[in-house]
């Protein structure tokens, strides 16, 4: 009897839980966008990531902002601006726009934002030092000074905002258009604290208000009936998914149940099946696939081993073999869709140079050379790359490696401990410029992580950076390249990345493959 | 019998301070930190990081500050889910997992315990061998395949049911089904071995001796008895099943507990992958001793003093 019991009772608990569960069915959004993963933020000063960026560019705007091709700068909260003749100082004419609850919009927003970026108090400001271009700001970040004024920001009136640089920072416009300078409402953050980035409490400026904001199920999107381009922004709703795994990514695509997905969410083994497909859409990208050389542990102090590595290494084969979606073999650092810029002559593929240099170090044929291993963090993709590498290297030079798989924050450890022979990594631009790549392996930059130091090179960088003439400065990126890939050789690069997109063209528009992957909603539209 | 849930209960707290201090301590020695990332941060900058969430305080402090913190059952903030608290992040995927959990739950014992007294019934038949056969499959083939076997079928053959998210009733269809097969398979499996046990004892064959019906003598006095085993083994089950299971809400992408066991682990979220630890660890406790409560319930040879 108490079973029988116990089973009706576990039965309507069951029941009531089935019906508590399931809400009505609602009306799906105009566009929905898988975005990879949770956002860990929506405050734009503590950001650091892709996901987070697509839902911040979308409900706020800078002073500037970016076109849907990737390849311009357009004017955002400033309708222009002017650059003095020495490119240090900046004035901004900002337009008549307002917050989402009524308020206008004016220079001291920006500046109270700014402020707050670098407040060493907010703690976690990971990307802050996006601001360390303008005068003072560093100092501001590290205590130096508790007086902003004397960071180089200023409101000449409520819709003038002047900025003084350290230096000429040509990419400076670029900056204005990303997260960390956003504008933030200061009586929002001020009433509501950590809170204030909650749908009902957030004040914003962008094309769309944040409706939902639900960890791992979405966040939704409405538009912003305030916004001072209306008119131009066609969706009205928009969810974003927060997908981890790439092949429920992948059904709900293709099951329409999601409208836009990236390489995040296409499986590597259908790379060759999709490649055919119209709605299959692929671009390079400013990201770029390397290994680095720790040249503090030997024989990989010496420069030729370091070449012997590079010209063994049948780049294509890696390409062709593991990737397929046409990602480009690298033998520089900087990609060659870089704006602006033409990189050096890197080496490229000599098995029989190779095997020349090493034996010129002392081991020939590989003789007596030491056990390495390659570092790696566990990526399918990044394992089966060293596995070819360890092949490659076997025929072409005779050494063998060791493979040393480790979870990422376990990798990441080692690498900045320099506890590793060679390690696997990928760089993506933060902007437009080859400075982005290359200021990484100054002496004792926090991203070198090989113990290189080169004087000429430190030199060379810092020299770029007060050179107001882009032609020159350019020139000078390039010889430092050169020291980089082809005479030193701290790092190997392997291959620049490009991205997919699926999503269909008859549907979907507005929509423009650009090196740097993004795709602003408010010019995406859905085609009748 | 009160006084016996009271010791168990007192026993609870030097049970949960060791695990959080072993779980404190293993998060800390793996290598890494919450806040390296592939960009390293300019110093001062990660001072300020640093200083925000006391690590730059000693270990033990830190140690103090923690334990303080689960006395007052308060976790702290997310170190990566920034804004978010522990508590909060729990709060809010907590109920889909319950749900999802609780269905599931529910459904493996309707099923477990059904095939498996049928198939003890009819002991050594071909009834017996098929249901076998099919719980043997059940346990053996991991979650990540019948997910991903039920999406070909339900979806992109038939076109019945929806891919992935959380939704309605439909959406629900096969996640329950998945999380529930291994345990529905384990359950069968229990209740026969038990039942086969029981139907040998001498009181059922008094009971069949005074001429009732094999129907009344199996469910009105051999369930209650063999049933003893599967009960046992919800306590950790219950635990497990409710707590959210990552596999299960990566296929089909449900906002439940489970995934922060994993991500909170590899990020090294600190506070989120202790709270949940704890989290579990307290359910755990609680049904196992629901369970013993329980066995005095069921068999009337258990008594508790």
């Amino acid at each position: 009897m108490i079973i029988s019991r116990t089973i009706t009772c576990v039965f309507i608990v069951g029941v009531a839980l089935a019906t508590a569960g399931c809400g009505e069915k609602e009306h799906r959004a105009d566009y929905v966008f898988e975005n990879g993963t949770d956002v860990q933020t929506l405050d734009p000063a503590l950001m650091t990531g892709q996901p987070e960026h697509r839902i911040a560019s979308a409900i706020f705007e800078g002073l500037s902002a970016r076109s849907p091709t990737g390849s311009e700068i357009l004017p955002g909260v400033a309708k222009s601006w002017d650059i003095s003749g020495d490119g240090l100082t900046y004035t901004f004419h900002l337009r008549d726009c307002v917050w989402s609850d009524g308020s206008p919009l004016t220079a001291h927003d920006f500046i109270y934002s700014w402020k707050r970026a670098l407040d060493p108090a907010m703690g976690a400001a990971y990307y802050a030092y996006q601001l360390f271009y303008i005068c003072g700001a560093e100092d501001f970040n590290s205590r130096k000074t508790s007086d902003f004024s004397r960071v180089g920001v200023r409101a000449l009136d409520d819709k003038t905002l002047q900025v003084d640089l350290k230096g000429p920072t040509p990419f400076f416009l670029y900056l204005t258009s990303f997260d960390p300078l956003f504008p933030i409402k200061r009586d929002c953050v001020e009433k509501h604290g950590d809170l204030w980035t909650r749908p009902e409490n957030i004040v914003s400026n962008g094309p769309f208000l944040l409706k939902e904001w639900s960890t791992s199920r979405r966040i939704r999107l409405e538009k912003n009936p305030l916004y001072w381009d209306r008119d131009n922004v066609r969706l009205n709703v928009v969810d974003a998914l927060p997908t981890e795994n790439e092949s429920t990514a992948f059904n709900m695509y293709m099951m329409g149940e999601a409208d836009w997905v990236d390489s995040a969410g296409i499986p590597l083994y259908l790379i060759d099946i999709l490649k055919t497909r119209p709605d299959f859409h692929k671009t390079t990208m400013l990201v770029t696939f390397f290994y680095r050389f720790n040249v503090t542990r030997p024989p990989l102090n010496d420069p030729r081993i370091r070449k012997a590595f590079d010209l063994a290494t049948d780049k294509q084969r890696i390409v062709d073999k593991i990737l397929h979606a046409g990602q480009v073999p690298a033998t520089t650092f900087v990609p060659p869709s870089m704006p602006s810029y033409r990189p050096p002559e890197g080496l490229s593929y000599n098995p029989g140079e190779a095997r020349a240099l090493l034996a010129e170090a002392g081991y020939p044929n590989g003789k007596g050379f030491p056990r390495l291993s390659i570092l790696f963090n566990t990526t399918e993709a990044r394992r089966q790359i060293a596995v070819e590498m360890q092949a490659i290297w076997k025929e072409n030079l005779g050494i063998h490696v060791d493979l040393d798989n480790q979870e990422w924050g376990t990798y990441l450890n080692s690498e900045s401990r320099l506890d590793y022979w060679i390690s696997t990594a990928g760089w993506i631009a933060d902007y437009p410029d080859p400075n982005t790549f290359l200021d990484m392996f100054v002496t004792g930059g926090g991203n070198n992580r090989t113990g290189w130091g080169n004087q000429r090179y430190d030199e060379l960088i810092r020299l770029a950076a007060g050179e107001r003439d882009q032609a020159k400065r350019m020139d000078i990126f390039r010889k430092a390249e050169r020291i980089l890939v082809v005479d030193e050789m701290p790092i190997m690069p392997v291959y620049f990345q490009v991205s997919i997109n699926l999503y269909n063209p008859n549907r979907i528009g507005g929509i423009f493959p650009n090196p740097l992957d993004e795709h602003p909603l408010k010019y995406i539209y859905v085609k009748p | 019998m009160l006084s016996y849930i009271l010791r168990r209960i007192l026993w609870m707290i030097p049970t949960l301070w060791i695990v959080a201090t072993l779980a404190f301590l293993l998060m800390r020695a793996a290598p890494g930190g919450p806040f390296d990332a592939e960009r390293k941060l300019p110093p001062s900058i990660e001072k300020n990081i640093k200083a925000k969430y006391h690590y730059d305080e000693p270990l033990t402090k830190q140690y103090l500050r923690y334990l303080w913190g689960i006395v007052r059952l308060d976790f702290g903030p997310s170190l990566k889910l920034q804004g978010r608290s522990v508590n909060e992040i729990i709060a809010e995927a907590l109920p889909y997992s319950l749900t999802l959990g609780g269905l599931a739950l529910f459904l493996s014992l309707v099923v477990g315990v059904l095939i498996g007294a049928i198939a003890a019934a009819r002991q050594n038949s071909p009834l017996d061998y098929a249901v076998m056969v099919v719980a043997l499959a059940g346990i053996s083939i991991p979650t990540f395949v019948i997910g991903p076997l039920l999406i070909i079928v339900f979806v992109f053959i038939l076109r019945v049911l929806p891919v992935a998210q959380w939704g309605g009733p439909s959406h629900l269809v096969m996640p329950v089904i998945t999380l529930a097969a291994p345990f529905a398979a384990y359950i069968a499996r229990l209740m026969r071995a038990g039942m086969l046990d029981v139907l040998n004892q001498p009181f059922i064959k008094a009971a069949r001796a005074k001429g009732l019906s094999e129907c009344a003598v199996i469910y009105r006095h051999a369930l209650k008895v063999a049933i003893l085993p599967v009960v046992t083994f919800l306590g950790p089950a219950s635990a497990q099943i409710l707590t959210g299971s990552v596999v299960v809400e990566k296929i089909f992408n449900l906002p439940g507990l489970g995934r922060f066991f994993v991500n909170s682990a590899f990020n090294r979220d600190h506070t989120v992958a202790l709270g949940v630890a704890l989290l579990y660890c307290v359910m755990l406790l609680v049904f196992n001793l629901l369970v013993d409560i329980s066995y005095a319930f069921l068999d009337p040879r258990i008594r508790y003093k």
